[in-house]
């Protein structure tokens, strides 16, 4: 026998035997009540805000923690650029009053 | 007396506002969507599943129906569309389907050999047989060989229900058979040749 003739003889079996088209009991109930629970929900603007509200919790909750490692590494590099600033201040400053004093000793 | 009215008349309704006129349409065409369903899924929850989503998405989009086709065609777009969803969904379950056959099977393609003409085609064996073989075509394959080998839908009709132009389906067609081919030679273990 041929690959063919049984490849044929598959798909009239699949021709000659259609699914059935039974619907189970009360299904038209079911998709009803379905449709009509979508369509209240759609209309409840409550709703609608405590669901976006649930679903914003999870993304702000990392934005929240990405912004405090961010903040949290910012202040380290802040305050150690803030005690080098002072650093280079005094430094500076000390520069200067050395310098005065070696005009006024030259003097 | 809602039944008696017209597609467009209860799809008005309904856009007015009255979704209680869905209702008709529901127990006009959920017949029609069990049977196309049961193309695609075997079991009875999965099915009940797609018919539902399918109401769910002609209900969400029913505005867009403008009237100049029947409701049905346009009904049965979705429907073909969700179908298309469901089997690529669950493209994985059916990678991981074995591929051998049964005994039944088997007995079924033994006594089809020996007479070709006289084996019964009605019998569970051959049911079986040929929901193995789809089942282990790729989506596009599958909806192909269902539409044109089996519902004996023509191309053009096919186009319209999926959304792919005809070349495409005349090309999907072509891969899909080829792909039937080699599934029941794998299947069968090459036994027929």
């Amino acid at each position: 026998m041929s690959l063919e003739t049984l490849h044929q003889k598959v798909l009239q079996v699949a021709r000659n035997n259609p699914p059935s088209d039974d619907v189970p009991y009360a299904f038209e109930k079911r998709v009803m009540a379905h449709l009509l629970s979508v369509r209240a929900q759609a209309i409840d603007p409550w709703l609608l805000i405590s669901q976006g509200l649930w679903r914003a919790v999870i993304p702000c909750f990392a934005f929240t923690v990405m912004l405090s490692c961010w903040s949290w590494n910012q202040g380290g590099t802040a305050s150690d650029s803030g005690v080098n600033g002072l650093d280079d201040l005094e430094v500076a400053l000390v520069d200067s009053i050395d310098l005065n004093d070696n005009v006024e000793d030259g003097l | 007396m809602s039944e008696e009215k017209t597609d467009a008349e209860l799809i008005a309704e309904v856009l007015k506002g009255n979704p209680e006129s869905f209702d008709p349409l529901v127990r006009r065409y959920s017949p029609r969507l069990f049977g196309t369903a049961r193309r695609y899924a075997r079991r009875e929850s999965e099915i009940e599943d797609i018919v539902q989503e399918i109401w769910g998405k002609a209900y969400k989009k029913l505005s867009s129906w403008r009237g100049d086709a029947p409701f049905e065609h346009w009904l049965m777009r979705t429907a073909v569309h969700t179908c298309y969803d469901f089997l690529r969904d669950h493209k994985r379950n059916r990678e991981d389907n074995v591929t051998d056959i049964s005994r039944e099977d088997e007995d079924w393609m033994d006594r089809h050999a020996a007479a070709p003409g006289s084996t019964e085609e009605d019998t569970d064996a051959a049911r079986q047989l040929v929901q193995r073989l789809l089942e282990q075509l790729s989506p596009a394959a599958r909806m192909i060989i269902t539409l044109l080998e089996i519902e004996d839908r023509s191309v053009k009709e096919i186009s319209a229900l999926t959304g792919w132009s005809v070349p495409l389906v005349k090309v999907r067609a072509f891969r899909a058979r080829a792909e039937m081919r080699k599934c029941l030679k794998r299947v069968t273990k090459n036994k027929y040749l």
